[in-house]
């Protein structure tokens, strides 16, 4: 092919592509929709315990300050057409809204605290990042000061207090959402080892952690080819999650992971598992564990509110497969989040009213319906809407219900500053007995040394 | 065979000698011109460092002298060497240590090898050359969220590409991650992927200056390619060859993003479950952000640079005839 | 003539010393390798195009399609309504303008100054010269990644945060970019070249417009493509400094990985309309400046 032949190509190709721009970028879709100005009426009633921020009748002549808010989150919260609302309702305030993946949102919030500069008014941080965040509490405005008090009885302890300070005096954030914990299982798989397939009879198996091993033992038996979980980290976290204490002695910073009975009695009962050959030693997210979801190779997996779009998204061919017990103990989170205001913001009050109304009831309902997260405050999950809310991909389960009680029954647990990094090496600590790369009480050891590490 | 500056750039003006008949002014200005103006060209390079890598670097630099917690700026206290003494002392940085240098021999030398072939066998006149130059860059175009995305597919312990060709030579699955060198050898493969076509272009780029007629020579002489390669190509590119070694030594010191996202636990950086390919840089990362300790990783940064220059040091003390003449006339 | 030259032509020699040798001992010539030349060739550029491809297949297909295995290897219609999807989440067009603008500015800023230095470094004589050189090397061992907040402080200071100068001028100039150069210009200028240059009263100047750029295409070809692909791809710093509201291409990404689970044809999509123009950018200048100058290039 000659050069001139080549450049010709290579034009054609880009005035094609310049025209696939062109047209996926005319007709770009509508703008959010209009006001669901009834609902934010009910907002405002409801809103009884927060300091009053509606205005009253605008004198049109004064003018207030124009002020820009910004707020950084990641995945979806669904606060669009709220944020029409809201800037309706409050015309002096501009809202700017930046989304980001997971991870980066949250290093970069780090990065910019450290930096002392560059945060947004208002950010959203995920549980994997509280409990780092919340043990440098003067990096962020204490939302007390402003009055949050009041809204404590709206939430479960252990979501009020996962935000906490270690001493009790400083709130940093207000919950959006909560994941619970459930156990979803399949049906069919379940059948083929001859166990019940109806969620309140699955539920009775396992009112514990170690009778939830004595039913895989029992399905391992059966030998249907799949495992009885996915992995073992979720059986060990499950409960964890539910100890009155976990790694670190409350309200102090004193590790006593290595001396915690409840601890160790998770790790063993995890081990048993392992040993029994229940786990399926797949890791989450990976293209091998998506693949077990649609091919059945795991009969349960410990699911909070938000993987069900995720089975229904990644496993569509499941549907009608699935249901959802309680996870023994019925109680128990995994995943949701806060709304904090970071100390360096210039807007703190505006930034304050805002946060309320985002996370008030109302608003959490209106979220559960557009986009599914589930509310963490306990006047939303008692909304109709939500307490009955049924699907047919998991056999019409009561989500509902089971997901807020388990939120509510959990007991909160401190959880000192270190908490993730420490929970990480026991968590490494599992994977490697699982792939065969230590035995228990090495690993064991080892994992206490990492965390202990870790805690310095 | 050819023989001194030929036509093509030769400078018209040579005929006749112009007579040095400059006045003072102009010979200051000529000496002026001789004496600053190489200050003056590569000033552009050093204010820039000046303004934008020396404060972060002197900024590390001095927190690595404290106990500066990453997100309590200001109450930090000054203690010496302590983290540096911390630093020598720690198992967990010599298991970083000799992962990184392990990674930087299995990566770099295919690496390097296999663009050197590359970049000859693209030198020659091939059908479809130029796509086929320009298609050995794709892996450094490529996304990193689709090499992630590629590579924890064929990587993959039960579905992926590589464990299902073993298993049809009757291996059975390797779970790449949990392995030491299983897990290394993976990264490797993704390292060599990803940056043998940016050294073949270098290589290439200076192939060009070796004369066609040696190669056309050579041809007549029928030397095979790897002859050729051999004995023409491999001499004229020594000094290109050092530079990307040491190129290449320095970035494998700081290898980062491959080891990152091969580990397949969501957000972690310790290099998998055992720490088995955690590399400097992500231990540097862990200590810094994820447990805040912004002195002691800062410490691990200025370790990195000192170790870096040691290595490039000692390479180029081995290295040093094929460096080159430095060839300063003008 | 250049170093290039002199060493090549001593190996031919050797060989030709070496064909002697072995035609005396009556062995027969060695085939031109044309059989494995081509063939290793053709799987070098599968195994580098794969993944692009791949991104493009994914970005084509559906969601529940991907999820199938095997997955699909084909490209399937989705396409348009992938990247309409992407233009509406992110304002793709001015992501794209913005790294347009970034790595351009970046590209041009790094041949313009890095030629220059490495011309000074190579060629001509002046003191420091060796210790300065040292330095320059020496930049290029910082690890970046700690750099962030104290660079991050320094933007602030400066009022650049959020703004494209921030992302554009800490690297407009590079130490790998400086020594590339110096390293081109020992290789590619022959001394001789520049004595007569200077015989003919040419300034500093002069011999690196008349004499020393010309030798230098290729290398600056090629340091020019390197350059702009890396500042296209650059995602770390620029993620920090710059807002969504006004990204290079690879922030918008991040926003299209935004989600509570990676929506893959999404994301694949936004990467593979972020990869058309750097593919463009290849095919036109690449092809033009390799492939012709090269060939017409420095004779030796």
């Amino acid at each position: 092919m000659n050069a001139r032949k080549l450049d010709l190509m290579v034009v054609a190709s880009a005035v094609a592509w310049a025209v696939v721009f062109a047209g996926a970028g005319c007709g770009k879709g509508g703008g959010s929709s209009a006001g669901q100005g009834s609902d934010k009426g009910v907002a405002t009633a409801e809103k009884t315990t927060s300091p009053k921020a509606e205005p009253e009748a605008k004198p049109p002549t004064e003018a207030k300050e124009k002020i820009k808010l910004t707020i950084n989150d990641f995945g979806v919260f669904g606060y669009k057409p709220m944020f029409a609302e809201y800037q309706q309702s409050h015309p002096n305030i501009e809202i700017v809204e930046s989304v980001n993946e997971y991870n980066t949102h949250h290093s970069n919030l780090i990065n910019h605290l450290a930096a002392g500069g560059g945060a947004a008014d208002i950010e959203a941080i995920d549980e994997g990042f509280i409990a780092q965040l919340k043990a440098r509490p003067e990096q962020f405005v204490n939302l007390l000061d402003f009055g949050a008090g009041e809204l404590a009885k709206n939430y479960p302890e252990f979501k009020w207090h996962g935000s906490l300070s270690a001493d009790g005096k400083k709130q940093i954030g207000l919950g959006t959402d909560v994941g619970g914990l459930a156990m979803c299982y399949r049906t069919d798989v379940f059948a083929k080892a001859k166990l019940p397939t109806e969620a309140a009879e699955v539920s009775a198996l396992w009112p514990t952690w170690e009778k939830y091993v004595e039913t895989g033992i029992k399905f391992k038996a059966a030998k249907t080819g799949a495992a009885f979980f996915d992995a073992a980290t979720n059986l060990y976290n499950g409960q964890v999650f539910q100890l009155e204490k976990s790694y670190y002695e409350p309200g102090t910073n004193d590790v006593i992971a290595d001396k915690n009975p409840g601890i160790k009695a998770a790790w063993d009962l995890t081990m048993k598992a392992i040993a029994q050959g229940l786990s399926g030693k797949l890791v989450a997210w990976q293209p091998d564990w998506v693949t077990a979801f649609q091919k059945g190779s795991f009969a349960t997996i410990t699911c909070p509110a938000w993987m069900q779009g995720y089975i229904k998204e990644q496993a569509p061919g499941t549907a009608g497969k699935w249901n959802i017990a309680a996870v023994p103990g019925a109680a128990g989170n995994w995943g949701g989040s806060w709304l904090t205001l970071p100390a360096q913001g210039k807007h703190q009050k505006e930034a304050y009213e805002l946060a309320v109304f985002l996370t008030a009831p109302a608003q959490q309902v209106r979220v559960f319906k557009t986009v599914g997260n589930f509310p963490s405050a306990i006047p939303a999950m008692h909304d109709p809407s939500v307490e009955s809310f049924k699907d047919p991909f998991f056999n019409n389960a009561p989500t509902g219900k089971i997901f807020g009680e388990s939120a509510v029954n959990l007991k909160p647990q401190f959880q000192g500053e270190k908490h993730g990094p420490i929970r990480k090496a026991m968590e490494d600590g599992i994977t490697r007995v699982e792939q065969g790369r230590q035995k228990p009480d090495e690993s064991f050891a080892q994992a206490i040394k990492d965390a202990a590490r870790a805690a310095r | 065979m050819p023989h001194g500056p030929p036509a093509e750039l030769k400078m018209a003006s040579t005929p006749a000698l112009r007579p040095n008949r400059m006045n003072a002014a102009r010979r200051l200005l000529w000496r002026a011109d001789r004496r600053f103006s190489p200050y003056v060209y590569i000033a552009p390079f050093f204010l820039l460092f000046i303004g934008f890598g020396l404060f972060p670097l002197l900024y590390t630099g001095y927190v690595s002298l404290t106990n500066r917690d990453l997100l309590r700026p200001g109450v930090e206290t000054y203690t010496g060497l302590a983290n540096y003494r911390e630093l020598v002392g720690d198992d967990y940085f010599w298991n970083t240590v000799k992962n990184t240098l392990l990674l930087m021999v299995m990566c770099s030398v295919p690496q390097l090898v296999l663009a050197l072939v590359l970049a000859h066998i693209l030198n020659a006149r091939l059908w479809l050359r130029t796509l086929l130059r320009m298609g050995v860059l794709l892996p450094n175009v490529t996304s990193i969220v689709a090499v992630a995305l590629v590579f924890a597919q064929i990587f993959s312990r039960d579905f992926g590409v590589v464990n299902w060709a073993l298993g049809l030579v009757g291996i059975d699955p390797i779970n790449w991650q949990s392995g030491d060198w299983t897990s290394r050898s993976a990264i490797a493969v993704m390292v060599i992927w990803r940056w043998t076509g940016y050294n073949a272009l270098i290589y290439l780029g200076a192939m060009q200056a070796i004369p066609k007629e040696l190669f056309e020579a050579a041809a007549l002489d029928r030397a095979g390619t790897w002859r050729q390669l051999w004995h023409i190509t491999l001499p004229a590119l020594r000094p290109t060859i050092a530079f990307t070694a040491l190129v290449s030594l320095i970035g494998q010191m700081q290898l980062f993003t491959e080891p990152l996202l091969f580990d397949t636990s969501p957000g972690s950086v310790s290099g998998g479950s055992a720490r088995q390919f955690q590399t400097m840089s992500l231990f540097m990362y862990e200590e810094g952000f994820r447990l805040g300790h912004l002195g002691y990783g800062a410490a691990v940064a200025w370790l990195m640079i000192v170790m870096t220059f040691a290595l490039a040091g000692i390479g180029y003390a081995v290295t040093r005839r094929a460096v080159g003449t430095t060839g300063a006339v003008a | 003539m250049t170093d290039a030259a002199q060493g090549s032509l001593a190996g031919l020699g050797k060989l030709r010393a070496h064909r002697q040798r072995r035609a005396a001992g009556g062995a027969a010539g060695e085939p031109s390798g044309l059989l494995t030349r081509y063939p290793l060739m053709v799987f070098v550029v599968l195994l580098s195009s794969f993944p692009v491809y791949w991104t493009f297949t994914i970005a084509s297909q559906t969601n529940d399609a991907i999820g199938e295995t095997p997955p699909p290897f084909l490209p399937g219609g989705n396409f348009l309504a992938n990247a309409r999807r992407v233009f509406d989440t992110v304002d793709f067009a001015k992501a794209i303008g913005n790294s347009f603008i970034v790595a351009g500015s970046i590209t041009a800023s790094t041949l313009v100054f890095c030629s220059l230095a490495g011309f000074a470094f190579a060629k001509l004589r002046f003191r420091g010269r060796n210790a300065l050189l040292l330095v320059v090397i020496a930049t290029m061992t910082c690890p970046v990644q700690l750099g962030v907040i104290p660079l991050y402080i320094e933007m602030q200071a400066l009022g650049w945060a959020q703004n494209l100068l921030a992302v554009i001028v800490p690297t407009a100039v590079t130490g790998f970019g400086v020594v590339f150069m110096r390293q081109s210009t020992v290789q590619a200028v022959p001394d001789e070249l520049l004595e007569a240059g200077r015989m003919d009263g040419c300034s500093s100047w002069g011999l690196y417009w008349h004499v020393v750029l010309p030798a230098l295409r290729p290398a600056m070809a090629v340091l020019g493509l390197l350059t702009f692909m890396q500042a296209w791809n650059d995602f770390m710093w620029p993620v920090i400094v710059l807002s969504p509201k006004d990204p290079t291409v690879q922030v918008a990404l991040s926003t299209l990985a935004a989600g509570q689970y990676m929506d893959y044809t999404l994301v694949l999509a936004g990467t593979a309309l972020a990869t058309l123009p750097i593919l463009f950018v290849f095919g036109v200048f690449g092809r033009r400046i390799i492939s012709g100058v090269m060939e017409g290039a420095v004779k030796g």
